[in-house]
């Protein structure tokens, strides 16, 4: 029996039989299928349109030849899902897409890295590089590691060049993740953005009296004939009172009223109760040492 | 009569058609197929051949005995024997008296339904 001279068509139904009565013995199977070729031979190109399909052509076979019925077949296992993903051409696609931003990412992860590793670096230049060793071009290096590395890696990658795929994939994702769950970062890094604000404001303003930066707890007026004032009322260029800031918390200061019945906190020099009493001890305490002389 | 029903009929008498193709003359699978056609059996199945033949094979009705050819493929030929001429005279007797009692039948139909009667 030579089947190498079938047509191709005939071929392909002859196999199709073969597997329709795979469960018969080998020899029965192909004394059965001997018979077919003839017929195949007379078919020509079309064996479907002259025999019927294979499936239909082996059962008749089986029938007439009293063979029992082929066993019912099950349908194939459902692929698992990612495996019907994979065969999917959308998905091919997208990966495709993916595959071609990658190089976004890679620059983006190695910023994310970047930003995970300074987070406790405050200085910087310009609001946006971390000032690490001071130098700027020996930081601006040192910045730009994890960015060639990065690339470096994903291009070796895109190569085939790097082993352990799932495990460079699981690191990305957990770069990531660390960026979701810490949410204090994303705060440091818009900080870091608005720094450059900050830098040129004002200095934070101390509450109280200071004098070239020194606190100033008490004033001490005196006259130009030389005699120490009391009870003097202060006010600044802006017409503000001049409030040392402590004055709220001391309970033994003396208070000083006006007349509406309104504590004042710019009557100078502060006194200073005896601790438990009412009593100023020394009124005319002043700083040991001082004593101006009068002016004329 | 609808396909379905010739094709009904045909599958039981199938048997003694082919026992009787063979006996005329010794024939492969293919060739039992055209004789039976161009008897009458129009609509036969190839695979219902086949398997007929098997089966009568198997059965012991037939013989069977390879042909070498030098072009072409080998062919298997088939032959009836004994048990298979004693099978054809008892498929002949089934039929002719199966063919008596329908016969007697459907005349009894056309006496009632005289308007009928092509």
């Amino acid at each position: 029996m030579s089947s190498a001279t079938l047509p191709a068509a005939a071929a392909a139904y002859l196999a199709a039989l073969a597997r329709e009565l795979a469960d018969l013995p080998a020899d029965e199977r192909a004394e059965l299928l001997e018979e077919v070729e003839a017929s195949l031979v007379e078919a020509g190109d079309d064996p479907v349109a002259r025999l019927g399909s294979p499936a239909r052509f082996a059962a008749e076979l089986r029938a007439s030849a009293g063979l029992p019925p082929a066993a019912p077949r099950q349908a194939p296992p459902r692929e698992p899902l990612w495996q019907r993903l994979k065969r999917d051409p959308r998905t091919r696609a997208a990966l495709s897409v993916a595959r071609e931003l990658a190089p976004i990412w890679w620059v983006a992860r190695a910023a994310l890295l970047l930003m995970l590793l300074t987070t406790g670096v405050q200085s910087t230049y310009g609001g946006i590089l971390p000032r690490l060793t001071g130098h700027p071009g020996l930081d601006v290096l040192i910045c730009a590691l994890p960015f060639a590395a990065s690339i470096a890696i994903g291009l070796a990658g895109r190569r085939r060049a790097l082993p352990l795929r799932p495990l460079r994939v699981a690191a990305d994702l957990a770069l990531v993740a660390c960026l979701a769950l810490v949410p204090g970062q994303v705060n440091d890094i818009r900080g870091r953005a608005t720094q450059i604000v900050y830098a040129t404001a004002e200095p934070a303003r101390q509450a109280g009296l200071t004098a070239s930066g020194v606190a100033v707890t008490n004033v001490y007026p005196y006259d130009a004939r030389g005699r120490l004032l009391h009870d003097v009322r202060l006010y600044d260029q802006n017409g503000a009172p001049l409030d040392v800031g402590r004055g709220a918390q001391d309970p033994n200061r003396r208070p000083v009223f006006n007349p509406a019945g309104a504590r004042l906190f710019n009557a100078f020099p502060i006194r200073y109760y005896d601790p438990g009493t009412d009593r100023v001890a020394h009124p005319n305490a002043v700083p040991h040492g001082l004593q101006p002389k009068p002016l004329r | 009569m609808t396909s379905m029903d010739r094709s009904q009929l045909l599958r039981g008498v199938l048997d003694a058609a082919v026992l009787a193709v063979v006996r005329r003359a010794d024939g492969y699978g293919y060739d039992v197929v055209r004789r039976l056609r161009a008897a009458g059996l129009t609509d036969v199945g190839d695979a219902s051949v086949y398997g007929t033949l098997r089966r009568l094979y198997r059965g012991g009705a037939l013989t069977s005995y390879v042909v070498p050819s030098d072009e072409g493929p080998h062919r298997r030929y088939y032959g009836i024997t004994e048990r298979g001429r004693a099978q054809l005279d008892e498929a002949r007797a089934t039929w002719e008296e199966f063919e008596r009692t329908l016969d007697a039948l459907l005349q009894e139909e056309e006496a009632m339904t005289p308007e009928l009667t092509a």
